[in-house]
């Protein structure tokens, strides 16, 4: 956030590239009172990163749980220690039979296909690359792609939003939220260890 | 669509979506679980990949970037 410390940190920075000669000028030519009006004039336009301007009353940083609605399925950011529980799900609640599991490992990417049955254990198998690496798994006509850490998102074309809301409630669920979804559209983030819901 | 191909617009939809969150992802979880695997991703297209491979992945791109409008 570019603030008065930012416009202090700015000005140290300057004299701190002047010579001694320089920094004596400085301090005839500006004075205390030069220095306050720079101070209540706040951030000089233009001047500020827009990455760092935090939207006044957003929240900065990772809820520790996110489940909401995108326009075509489901974000997520779930507990690592809920992830394994809540993939588990997904050929249940999806009614498939099989699934196709790409992962990337040392730069390189493999394929495997999956039956519901073998599912759990497959996941079992590779717990490091479901919770710290990247994968991509597709369920029938959904596709779940996941950076690891819990950071998810489904995609969930022609899929009812029942079963949206359905696949939603078992993510909180996972996280030991017993809460049902009902709206079309939807957040559930849980921040400071409260859970906050909005729906529409 | 190839897997890769498929994988590579997955995570450039990935960061599509964290950029409609109603708060501010970290800098660190966005290079972490979406700048990095798609940089990974799309250093295999480049090194192994077809250019019909580049150009799905941009056409690809391009499909994603429609769900904003």
């Amino acid at each position: 956030m570019s603030t008065q410390s930012g416009i202090g940190q700015a000005l140290a920075e300057l004299v701190g590239r002047l010579t001694p000669d320089e920094k004596r000028e400085f301090a005839r030519s500006l004075g205390w009172k030069e220095l306050e009006v720079l101070r209540r004039q706040g951030p000089v336009p233009g001047l500020a990163d827009e990455g760092t301007v935090a939207h006044p009353g957003r929240r900065v940083g990772e809820p520790q749980v996110y489940v909401g609605t995108i326009s075509d399925g489901l974000a997520l950011e779930l507990p690592v220690e809920c992830v394994a529980a809540f993939v588990k799900r997904l050929p249940t609640i999806l009614s498939v039979s099989s699934v196709e599991v790409y992962l990337r490992r040392n730069g390189g990417g493999e394929e495997h296909q999956v039956s519901a049955e073998e599912f759990a254990g497959f996941l079992d198998a590779h717990q490091d690359v479901l919770l710290e690496g990247s994968l991509m798994m597709e369920l029938g006509s959904a596709t779940l792609v996941s950076g690891g850490g819990g950071c998810m998102r489904l995609v969930l074309e022609g899929i009812s939003g029942e079963v949206r809301r359905r696949l939603a409630t078992e993510a909180l669920r996972t996280c030991g939220f017993d809460y049902e979804l009902r709206g079309d559209s939807f957040t559930a983030a849980m921040w400071d260890d409260e859970l906050e819901v909005a729906e529409h | 669509m190839k897997k890769n191909v498929k994988s590579t617009v997955s995570f450039f939809g990935l960061l599509i979506a964290h950029s409609q969150r109603e708060y501010e992802p970290s800098p660190e979880h966005v290079l972490k679980r979406m700048f990095l695997p798609l940089c990974d991703h799309l250093t295999e297209i480049v090194e192994k990949g077809t250019k019909n491979d580049a150009w799905d992945v941009i056409e690809g791109f391009v499909r994603e970037c429609h769900r904003l409008e």
